[in-house]
């Protein structure tokens, strides 16, 4: 394993349910400090409302939290502008969001390679997209719409999209649910793949087959980690 | 593939919707060009109408019975003939606070040759005239000599060709401009012209005259009021002492049409108003709208690394091309309607409607365009401004 990479400490963030009320608010991450080391793919393990994807979200400088830090490669990432935080997000966090995320305006090639073109980068994209995307088994899918793909195969989109900056972390939320065997195998040797180059990976998921493939395991229960954190 | 190329691709992609906004600005277009440039032409109408009757005071003969009479003649272009003693004339230059006079002389064909309806033919004396001849200045230089009519823009045949009235062959020498006004369908000529017209008819037996000699009648005396007098005092002091006419403020009679061209451009100014409200409404809440279903293509993008600035960056030059297509389809329709339902409109307005001049279409156009372009952008600013407050990972959980 190599140096830490993604670090956060003392993280809380608390949600209201409908009201405004005191008696209404939850904690849904409570006070939680993670460290994600270069090369080490880690997953979080926990019951749906148990706070995995909150803290993801958080980790990724995509939710503010209410209290405690995150730093990427000793930079804290909420005391960056919005400017400077989306530039540092779109080249070194590659994120995987829950659920079908793909945009239905562009191709599969469009959608993959879309994150390289957004703060200015241009070289070798194509070829970057295209191994990507061999890598991934969807090469020809390359100029089919979003609409035409299954999901295993629009999760695999997200994968290659979030690879192609090739960043020092990559956060997935729940990548393999609803996947077959065959979808879940496939994506699961892409992260562990990534983590081998070298790359951070935490792995939010609630299945425990997909989590065999993680080289540390932590638990999560109310907003809390209970198993797993790095001494 | 370029950052900058997304709202193309978006829009392209989801033809329904672009579709959808782009109609809703070109409404939005159409009503403001096409209710403004109606409103501007009623008034540039009247305006008109006012410059061309031109005195402060007419005098017609009592047989012209009723305003009706003489403002079908005067204002709605129904052609009629009627006729006083031209002694009339002096002895209303001697009333006090009449600074000058001027005769008019009405005849109206059943059928001419150049026209397949009756017109009304308007004899002037040019050394007099202060009300036609300045217009017809504009347009025929010289004196207008025996047989030569000048004729309004309505009427067919071109400067140089000829016109028979009652038999008589007239050599049309001018066209006037549109005035917008029922004197677009009317020709004009000197009193020595219409006094041998008005022989030729009697000798055809097309009209009477009443059995009075064309060369000792007129039909209205116009006259034009001293400083310091009113026109309505004049008309009354002719009404109590002159014996078988009918003296009237021309302010007066077209104040009728001045109460409609008022009402028609505040019925035609509410209803650009409604139109306004109405698809500014629906162009907030379509733009809302579609910000509202794309929160989570909104949400992917800054996963990917899009700042709030790109994101507002995409939304508006969507929102800026649909308008600008629509603002641009809305100005173009509204502007082929007016000019082929022009003529329509003034029909069943039944009101002077004369376009603006060229400048003013130009400018009112560009001023629709900016507005109209504006809106969406506009109101997708907001929208996703209201977007951009909201942390990403908060509304991807929300989804």
């Amino acid at each position: 394993m190599g140096d830490v990479v993604l670090q956060g400490a003392g993280l809380r963030k608390s949600f209201f349910r409908a009201g405004r009320d005191a008696a209404r608010r939850f904690d849904a991450v409570a006070d939680v400090s993670v460290a994600l080391r270069s090369g080490e793919m880690c997953a979080l393990m926990g019951r749906s409302g148990s706070g995995k994807s909150t803290l993801l979200n958080m980790l990724a400088g995509l939710l503010t939290p209410d209290e405690g830090t995150v730093s990427l490669s000793g930079q804290d990432l909420y005391a960056l502008s919005d400017e400077a935080l989306s530039r540092l997000r779109n080249q070194a966090i590659g994120v995987i969001p829950q659920g079908h995320t793909a945009l239905h305006s562009l191709t599969v090639f469009e959608n993959v390679e879309l994150p390289c073109h957004m703060h200015g980068e241009t070289t070798d994209v194509h070829d970057r997209v295209d191994s990507l995307l061999e890598k991934l088994g969807i090469a020809e899918l390359s100029n089919a719409y979003p609409s035409e793909l299954s999901g295993g195969e629009l999760r695999r989109v997200a994968i290659a999209r979030a690879l192609v900056v090739e960043p020092q972390v990559i956060l997935a939320d729940e990548p393999t649910s609803d996947l077959d065997d065959e979808n879940t195998e496939l994506v699961m040797n892409a992260l562990r793949a990534a983590s081998r180059e070298g790359r951070a990976v935490l792995l939010v998921t609630h299945e425990q087959a997909a989590a065999t493939y993680a080289d540390r395991v932590m638990r999560m229960d109310a907003g809390r980690i209970v198993e797993g954190v790095e001494a | 593939m370029d950052f900058k190329k997304l709202p193309f691709k978006n829009i392209a992609r989801h033809p329904g919707r672009s579709a959808l906004l782009v109609s809703l600005v070109a409404v939005l277009a159409f009503a403001m060009l096409a209710g403004t440039l109606m409103t501007a032409s009623l008034r540039h109408g009247l305006q008109s109408l006012e410059q061309r009757l031109g005195a402060d005071v007419i005098v017609a003969p009592k047989t012209a019975k009723s305003t009706t009479d003489l403002e079908q003649v005067m204002l709605d272009g129904v052609p009629g003939s009627f006729y006083m003693d031209a002694s009339i004339l002096d002895t209303v230059a001697q009333v006090e606070g009449v600074k000058q006079v001027s005769p008019q002389y009405y005849l109206a064909t059943a059928k001419a040759g150049c026209c397949s309806y009756p017109i009304q033919i308007i004899g002037i004396d040019p050394k007099t005239d202060f009300t036609i001849q300045p217009w017809i200045a504009r347009s025929y230089a010289d004196e207008l000599g025996l047989n030569d009519v000048v004729v309004g823009c309505d009427i067919t045949g071109a400067p140089g060709t000829t016109v028979r009235f009652f038999g008589v062959e007239c050599r049309i020498v001018a066209k006037l401009d549109e005035t917008g006004t029922s004197l677009d369908g009317a020709a004009f000529a000197s009193a020595e012209t219409i006094r041998e017209l008005m022989r030729s008819a009697v000798e055809q037996g097309q009209q009477t005259m009443d059995k009075a000699d064309p060369d000792k009648v007129v039909s209205t005396v116009q006259i034009k009021v001293a400083d310091g007098y009113r026109a309505s005092d004049i008309a009354d002091d002719i009404n109590l002492h002159v014996r078988g006419v009918w003296a009237v403020p021309s302010r007066s009679m077209t104040s009728g049409v001045a109460d409609g061209v008022s009402g028609a451009s505040r019925m035609v100014g509410m209803l650009v108003v409604a139109v306004w409200l109405l698809a500014v409404a629906v162009l907030v809440a379509a733009f809302s709208m579609t910000g509202r279903q794309r929160t989570r293509e909104f949400a992917v993008l800054r996963v990917m690394g899009a700042s709030r600035r790109m994101l507002s960056s995409v939304v508006i030059t969507e929102a800026l091309m649909l308008s600008v297509v629509g603002a641009a389809i809305g100005i173009l329709v509204a502007l082929c309607a007016l000019v082929l339902f022009n003529q329509a409109l003034e029909s069943a307005l039944s009101l002077p409607f004369l376009m603006p001049s060229g400048g003013t279409i130009v400018l009112v156009s560009v001023v629709t365009f900016v507005l109209s372009s504006l809106v969406g952008p506009l109101t997708s600013a907001l929208s996703a401004m209201r977007l951009s407050k909201v942390d990403p990972g908060q509304s991807l959980r929300e989804e």
